[in-house]
């Protein structure tokens, strides 16, 4: 994958199982979020194929493209809710779209995807009355207003307090155990990724490759990799060059 | 929520129902069938819920073992039914609901705050008006202040104690001046021939079509000239001071400057606003010529005015009060309109629609702005009798 004519990653290739909570890790700038965007249809990737049960995404022809999308449910890195409407309006809106519920169904069911985000009272609020970390929990409450199969989060924590955040990786996992969909979260959060990741990719800015495949706690456990030691710990890189740059420093 | 795998069948397989049953002390509403979202369950819920009558105190049990399938209809039916619950004073029994159910429920039941926080309500028209007109009065003393603001910065520049960044500086001057001659020519020779072309209708009736060339360079020099380059301005450069400005606030970069200690004004709108009081009156100039070019154009082609004749009589009407007149102008205009682009882009708000709702401000404002400074100038000219 590239962006414009930089490489970007190559030989990315994973698979995420039904049930799974597979995390994408890597430092800013390393890709994760171009490689979410090849994920969920917004940009082609200018090799390989993404498969969705087997059907390639990328081949298929529009609609077919269109029925795989609604099976997806994506919450944005900022939320991304419609400015322009309310949360009631914002989350209902798949509804009105893509199913035949009637007003008092769309309304029972909108209360409750509020209320599994803790929203429930702030269906009259636009967007901008709202602050970010609610704006991200009202983004999830209308990715999951479809039940969907396959759920996309970008950096689901960046930017919640600790107790929300912990809040939301519970959710995370309960959505997981309740509908048995696949979630895709792309974080460097470490609490999170930790509490969360049943498997996982380690994507690499500088050498532009994955270079660890595993759950966060097992690659913290077993892989030597000295950058995703360095990730995972949060420690400096250890790797000759640097190391010996601190010994001279000092 | 049920089992995914056949959740996305087109039919339900078993199609939903419920019964009321009642027992002592307590009412069993018993659900069947599958609960999904694409099993036909429009009204269903409603219907059910309407059934259900009971004395405050009595309990109400929820019995789902006949559900074969469920997704989010089902805790969002059950969640209703416990606020109604709640409203009248029933219990409800959810001891019998499935654990994943229950701990669905319990999540979004529980979890949320209260209600207490609501959205503003519209106000009264009256309360609007009122607010409206404060804040627009508001609004005009702030401007007055910028100005104020904008003066001194320019007694602090002339003293050499202004704190601005010179290659800033000279990239706004670029664009606000050569950037633009491409669209102020374009427009103002069509706005020349134009005036010719309609002139020359009317005075050909006459006979009088050697007066054409009065009649363009007139128009031209005094009015359209100045006019049409502040409207292009207004439209290119203020929108584009105000996008900028607006982003920057957005972005903090407005608050950065503050806490180093630089006066945004000496730093972004003495600038911006000194560019274009030197840039408008020499595009006027150059609106001026190619406006009258546009007007010769066309007088020669309707006419048959040759070159000379048409030059004598556009210099024989023209003299140097009409281009001071201009300038004076456009001047003025250009002030106006990077004034209007500042002052929008500066109060603009801190999310991504506050841009789009300065520029569009800032276009407004700037184009009704130069219209009537330039009535005020036209009832100035005619007492000086220019």
């Amino acid at each position: 994958m590239s962006f414009g004519r930089r490489l970007i990653q190559e030989d990315v290739s994973f698979r995420v199982r039904r049930g799974e909570i597979f995390t994408v890790m890597g430092g800013s700038g390393s890709g994760k979020s171009t490689l979410l965007r090849h994920m969920i249809g917004l940009l082609r990737p200018c090799a390989g194929r993404i498969r969705y049960g087997g059907v390639d995404y990328w081949e298929s022809s529009t609609e077919q493209q269109d029925a795989l999308r609604r099976r997806f449910g994506v919450l944005f890195q900022g939320g991304a809710l419609f400015s322009a409407m309310t949360l009631y309006e914002n989350v209902a809106l798949p509804l009105q779209l893509y199913t035949e519920a009637n007003p008092v169904e769309t309304r029972a069911l909108v209360r409750f995807k509020l209320g599994l985000v803790g929203l429930r009272g702030y269906e009259e609020f636009y967007p901008s009355e709202i602050s970010g970390g609610m704006r991200k929990r009202a983004g999830l409450a209308r990715a999951l207003v479809l039940d969907p199969e396959l759920l996309f989060l970008d950096e689901p924590s960046a930017g919640l307090d600790p107790v929300s955040s912990r809040r939301l990786d519970d959710l995370i996992l309960q959505l997981r155990d309740g509908t048995g969909a696949s979630i895709v979260v792309i974080s460097h959060e470490l609490p999170s990724l930790f509490a969360i990741g049943d498997n996982g990719i380690f994507l690499d800015g500088d050498s532009k490759r994955p270079i660890a495949h595993g759950s966060p706690k097992y690659l913290l456990e077993h892989c030597d990799h000295p950058r995703v030691q360095a990730f995972l710990r949060r420690e400096p890189v250890r790797d000759a060059g640097t190391h010996d740059k601190v010994v001279q420093d000092r | 929520m049920g089992s995914q795998a056949t959740r996305l069948a087109a039919a339900a397989r078993f199609p939903p129902g419920w019964t009321v049953r009642a027992e002592t002390g307590a009412v069993v509403l018993a659900l069947s069938g599958d609960w999904t979202l694409h099993s036909g369950l429009s009204g269903i819920p409603q219907a059910a819920a309407a059934e259900i009558e009971l004395a405050p105190g009595h309990s109400l049990r929820i019995d789902t073992e006949a559900v074969t399938d469920w997704d989010s209809a089902l805790p969002a039916f059950l969640l209703a039914m416990a606020e109604r619950c709640r409203d009248q004073g029933w219990i409800l029994d959810a001891c019998s609901l499935p654990l994943n159910l229950r701990t669905v429920l319990k999540m979004a039941d529980e979890l949320s705050p209260p209600a207490s926080a609501r959205a503003p309500r519209p106000a009264p028209l009256l309360r609007r008006v009122g607010e409206h007109t404060l804040r627009h009065a508001g609004s005009v003393g702030e401007a007055v202040s910028l100005l104020g603001q904008v003066v001194l910065a320019c007694g602090r520049l002339l003293q050499g104690k202004a704190t601005y960044y010179r290659a800033d500086a000279w990239l706004v001057l670029q664009a606000a001046g050569a950037d633009a001659l491409p669209i102020v020519g374009l427009v103002n020779v069509l706005v020349g021939a134009i005036i010719a072309f309609v002139g020359s209708v009317q005075l050909l009736q006459f006979g009088a079509g050697v007066l054409l060339a009065d009649g363009v360079a007139i128009a031209t020099v005094r009015e359209m000239a100045a006019v049409i380059t502040a409207v292009v301005l207004s439209g290119r450069t203020g929108a584009a001071f105000a996008a900028q400005l607006a982003t920057m606030q957005g972005n903090e970069e407005i608050d950065a400057l503050r806490v180093m200690g630089v006066p945004e004004v000496e730093f972004l709108v003495l600038p911006r606003v000194l560019a274009l009081a030197v840039m408008t009156p020499l595009l006027y100039l150059y609106a001026c010529a190619l406006g009258i070019f546009g007007g010769f154009a066309v007088a020669t082609g309707m006419l048959d005015l040759s070159l000379t004749a048409y030059l004598e009589r556009t210099v024989g009407a023209l003299n140097s009060d009409q281009f001071l007149l201009g300038a004076s102008k456009s001047f003025v205009f250009g002030i106006l309109v990077a004034m209007c682009g500042c002052y929008y882009g500066l109060r603009a708000g801190r999310n991504a629609a506050a841009v789009g709702e300065a520029t569009t401000a800032a276009v407004v404002a700037g184009i009704v702005g130069v219209i009537s400074v330039d009535a005020v100038f036209a009832v100035c000219a005619h007492a000086l009798g220019i």
